[in-house]
């Protein structure tokens, strides 16, 4: 099979893998463009920011700090702070992506998502032979098409509703979701909880400190209860 | 309203540096392979709490903090968003999440607001 076939056919069967994903991306779409305009962002920028950071849980995470009023500088941090799983995605495909050229690896950065990375990494290895390019744009596209559509929509909808429905709520609501998924076991409920604890009892120390001592202590309380039953 | 609180430049250069970052976040062992073969351990646990942390960390103030300063108020929003742990930590549906917890909001306004 020539080059580029096979790579036609990886960006095939990566849209086929990815199929049964996009009714769930478009939900959160739909949900991320509300909580947009719920937060008061003006389209232009809400658009760009859904582009530009092509990620639900980080614009979910600078949303919901914009909403508090948070220092721009805590917005930054904060949203940083959640996108750093994206660094262990990136180590933890990036061996089967070390024969393409560096042309390729900056636009398949753009493109890492969970679930980009899981179906990827599982047909490398299932089938090495697949184009590894081909494969992960073929799951990226689709879901970076309806995560964008759909987040527009939520923009049109958010807009056309009136404020008495207190759609603001929707960011919160999002945030407790997305929560929820995470935790997957005890350690991970404690540091959650931590840092949830933490956050209001800090609420009035200075520019985002409150925020820091939080996610600090959450960490380190989760750690401790991981020590506590590995022993 | 984020409108109000952040002016448009200061907006634009927050989107320009959170998409920087995310996107130097993603690029980052792709570009850097070889430095570093697997993720230090002593850093890969504390990572994996870190996404919980941050977002318990930014919503539990802003349900349970009234003007920057601890309230504890139980008041209707706290109520639905209680119902809408139950309901996210059962289903695992952002949608669920939302129409339930929206739900309650409405139903609980109406009746005491």
């Amino acid at each position: 099979m020539s080059t580029r076939s096979s790579f036609r056919a990886g960006l095939f069967d990566g849209a086929k893998a990815t199929a049964p994903l996009l009714p769930a991306a478009a939900s959160i779409g739909l949900v991320t463009g509300v909580a947009a305009t719920a937060v008061g962002l003006p389209p232009g920028q809400a658009v760009s920011m859904s582009v530009a950071f092509y990620s639900p849980i980080v614009m979910l995470t600078a949303l919901n700090l914009l909403q508090s009023g948070a220092p721009p500088a805590v917005v930054v941090l904060g949203s940083l702070l959640v996108g750093a799983r994206f660094a262990m995605l990136s180590l933890s495909i990036s061996p089967y992506l070390e024969r393409l050229s560096t042309g390729w690896r900056w636009v398949l950065a753009y493109f890492l998502l969970t679930p980009t990375y899981v179906l990827s990494v599982e047909r490398y290895e299932s089938r090495p032979e697949t184009s590894r390019h081909g494969f992960y744009l073929g799951t990226a596209i689709p879901g970076w098409v309806t995560l964008q559509a759909s987040f527009l929509f939520g923009i049109g909808f958010g807009t056309s509703v009136p404020s008495r429905w207190q759609l603001g709520f929707v960011v919160q609501l999002a945030f407790i979701a997305l929560l929820m998924r995470f935790l997957s076991d005890r350690a991970d409920a404690v540091a959650a909880l931590t840092a949830g604890v933490l956050a209001v009892l800090a609420a009035n120390f200075p520019l985002g400190t409150g925020l820091l001592v939080a996610i600090t202590g959450g960490v380190a309380a989760g750690e401790w209860v991981r020590r506590l039953e590995v022993t | 309203m984020a409108g109000e609180a952040v002016d448009g430049g200061l907006l634009w250069t927050l989107i320009a540096l959170v998409g920087a970052g995310t996107f130097a976040l993603r690029l980052s062992f792709l570009q850097l392979r070889g430095l570093v073969d697997e993720f230090p351990p002593a850093l890969e646990r504390p990572l994996s709490y870190l996404p919980v942390a941050v977002l318990a960390a930014i919503v539990f103030p802003a349900l349970f903090t009234l003007d920057g300063t601890p309230g504890g108020v139980i008041n209707v929003r706290v109520f639905a968003a209680s119902l809408a742990v139950v309901v996210a930590w059962r289903t695992r549906s952002v949608v669920a999440t939302i129409v339930v917890g929206m739900g309650v909001l409405w139903t609980a306004t109406f009746l005491f607001g």
